[in-house]
């Protein structure tokens, strides 16, 4: 396949991106690689609520509380159960999609608003039984979780941790991709705009929300048990109202129904917050305004803007 | 010859206003059978039942060999049973051959691990489908089109489109709902030579609702007659409708009911 300009323009820009992400851990100080650790881990929450959102379009928002299941999950399991990091961070995983797929029974007959008061009422329960169940969670007060075991990785546990979110996303952007361009992806397009429809041309929709369900749910569970190993620690404020905000607006201001728009969205908001830090209030304004301004005025986000101007770097949804 | 489908008693009514009134009719594999009847006489609602979006209240209904009454909707399309909209739904984020991809989704269903990790199993399935929609894109002559999306498209087109998605994975039966509504005459014309080809070329029975009758009349060798939910005609040819009595009272009263002012002879709808 020949590329035109824009094309090899945005492959030049993700590989120029790709490297600049590699050689980072080494040329920045160790909390500018915290950072980048954690826009990595934003760009994956981004991924996996865009499946539902953007792709599918089911107002679901639960995917912080999937998160928060990964991480918890994962940290009890190290710290209390003597389990390998190895093995418990993919069991929080799991956790998390099967838990995405109980929560995506509503959505079989719920839309639209109804949808998102039940899935937000989730993350309010799950966020609870964080903070109450003490015996368990430690409370507000959260635990601390070591290092993953890197055996005689000879690197620094901060690298090496950032390292494996790296993969992690780009085996979730690699997989995504495939999914979106495919029957699968082209189905959820089906749900999202014409719903009705979807079942006559022979679209099990049950099993096709389910699925997406598992799957967003499936990528919020590893973030999670990243996002708690970069920290070193579990909070349940890291699982709360305000981060569920914050990637919903990393999505918006992204664009729906885009990897790329996941990427941008979820770079530019982490960026953002970490340089409004320093002035107390103000990325909370700044937010809301974003988010206001996107959907206004370009409600399919960056993506949207850039499909618009470059309509060859629409996103494929046929890879044959 | 063999029922395509067949109706037996099909009742359904919503919240006490019977829309289908014991339905009974057999269309044989091959027809083109034509759906007519005044505005509200429950046409649409027939097809709904048929495709399964709607359940029955009453009644069987049989595909073939197969009892579908009770079946999920999706299931019905996995059998062989497609259909087009009296407005179009047609994805607007994806382009017209993607579209008309989406139409393969009933018989080949692509396994989500093949897809995840894109196997060579699942490249051919998507391969296949993006040939097979191109050929009915051909057949229908607007592979020009493939790589616009939904909402760059005329009326006309996206009704080809929507029949090409349709007709893509060889449906057993066919239902058009109104594909003539809001076209110019020669785009009329199109359709008709279009609903015979795939009548005709492709063998699928097809059941056309519409409401321009001149079309109905023209192509379909049989036609039903629905009124306020009941078959008024079960089958019968167009010359046997246009001069059945009962049939012109249908449409007439119906104007005069809505104070057209035509008297009876006149305003001759039919």
């Amino acid at each position: 396949m020949t590329l035109d300009r824009p094309q090899r323009i945005l492959r030049l820009a993700a590989v120029a991106g790709l490297a600049v992400l590699v050689v980072a851990p080494w040329m920045v100080s160790l909390y500018k690689v915290h950072v980048l650790n954690v826009l990595i881990i934003n760009i994956i929450m981004a991924i996996s609520l865009n499946l539902i959102m953007g792709y599918s379009g089911q107002f679901a928002k639960a995917n912080v509380a999937f998160m928060g299941l990964g991480a918890y999950t994962m940290g009890l399991l190290v710290t209390r159960a003597d389990w390998s990091f190895w093995i418990a961070w993919p069991t929080g995983a799991l956790l998390a999609a099967a838990v995405g797929t109980l929560v995506a029974l509503p959505a079989l007959r719920l839309r639209g608003l109804y949808l998102a008061i039940i899935t937000i009422s989730f993350v309010l329960i799950v966020h609870w039984t964080f903070l109450h169940a003490r015996f368990l969670t430690g409370g507000a007060s959260g635990f601390s979780v070591p290092h993953p075991n890197y055996g005689g990785l000879p690197i620094p546990n901060t690298q090496a941790t950032y390292y494996l979110s790296l993969l992690t996303l780009l085996g979730a952007i690699w997989m995504v991709r495939n999914l979106v361009a495919s029957g699968f992806g082209r189905s959820l397009l089906c749900l999202a705009e014409q719903e009705l429809v979807a079942p006559a041309l022979g679209i099990n929709v049950y099993a096709t929300k389910i699925a997406v369900f598992a799957l967003s749910g499936l990528l919020a569970g590893f973030a999670g048990g990243l996002h708690a190993v970069t920290l070193q620690f579990i909070d349940p404020q890291n699982f709360w109202l305000l981060q569920l905000v914050i990637q919903l607006c990393m999505v918006a201001l992204g664009g729906v129904a885009s990897l790329l728009g996941s990427v941008l969205g979820a770079s530019i908001m982490t960026l953002l917050i970490e340089v409004l830090r320093a002035f107390k209030g103000l990325w909370e304004f700044a937010i809301g305004a974003i988010l206001l301004v996107t959907i206004v005025f370009f409600p399919r986000g960056i993506a949207g803007l850039i499909e618009h101007f470059f309509p060859t770097l629409r996103e494929r949804r046929h890879r044959p | 010859m063999t029922a395509a489908l067949t109706l037996q008693g099909v009742s359904i009514s919503f919240g006490g206003i019977l829309a289908l009134d014991n339905v009974s009719c057999e269309v044989p594999a091959g027809q083109l059978r034509g759906i007519i009847g005044p505005n509200g006489s429950g046409k649409t609602t027939l097809l709904n039942v048929i495709s399964r979006i709607y359940p029955v209240s009453a009644g069987a209904i049989r595909l073939f060999d197969d009892d579908i009454t009770r079946w999920p909707n999706h299931a019905v399309a996995r059998h062989g049973v497609m259909r087009t909209y009296q407005r179009v739904a047609l994805v607007n984020q994806l382009t017209v051959l993607e579209n008309v991809m989406l139409g393969l989704h009933a018989t080949r269903t692509q396994p989500l691990l093949g897809i995840a990790f894109r196997t060579s199993g699942y490249r051919r399935l998507e391969r296949e489908a993006v040939d097979r929609s191109r050929e009915t894109l051909e057949f229908i002559g607007i592979e020009h089109l493939a790589d616009r999306k939904g909402d760059e498209l005329s009326g006309g087109q996206m009704r080809l489109v929507e029949i090409a998605r349709a007709i893509v994975a060889r449906p057993r039966v066919l239902l058009l709902d109104e594909p003539a509504a809001g076209l110019s005459l020669v785009r009329i014309d199109e359709i008709a030579a279009l609903v015979r080809r795939i009548n005709g070329e492709l063998g699928v029975t097809v059941i056309l609702v519409e409401h321009v009758l001149n079309l109905v009349m023209s192509l379909c060798e049989r036609i039903s007659v629905l009124v306020s939910g009941q078959l008024l005609v079960e089958s019968g040819s167009p010359s046997e409708v246009q001069e059945d009595p009962r049939v012109r009272e249908a449409y007439l009263g119906q104007a005069r009911a809505r104070g057209h002012g035509h008297g009876p002879g006149k305003g001759d709808e039919a």
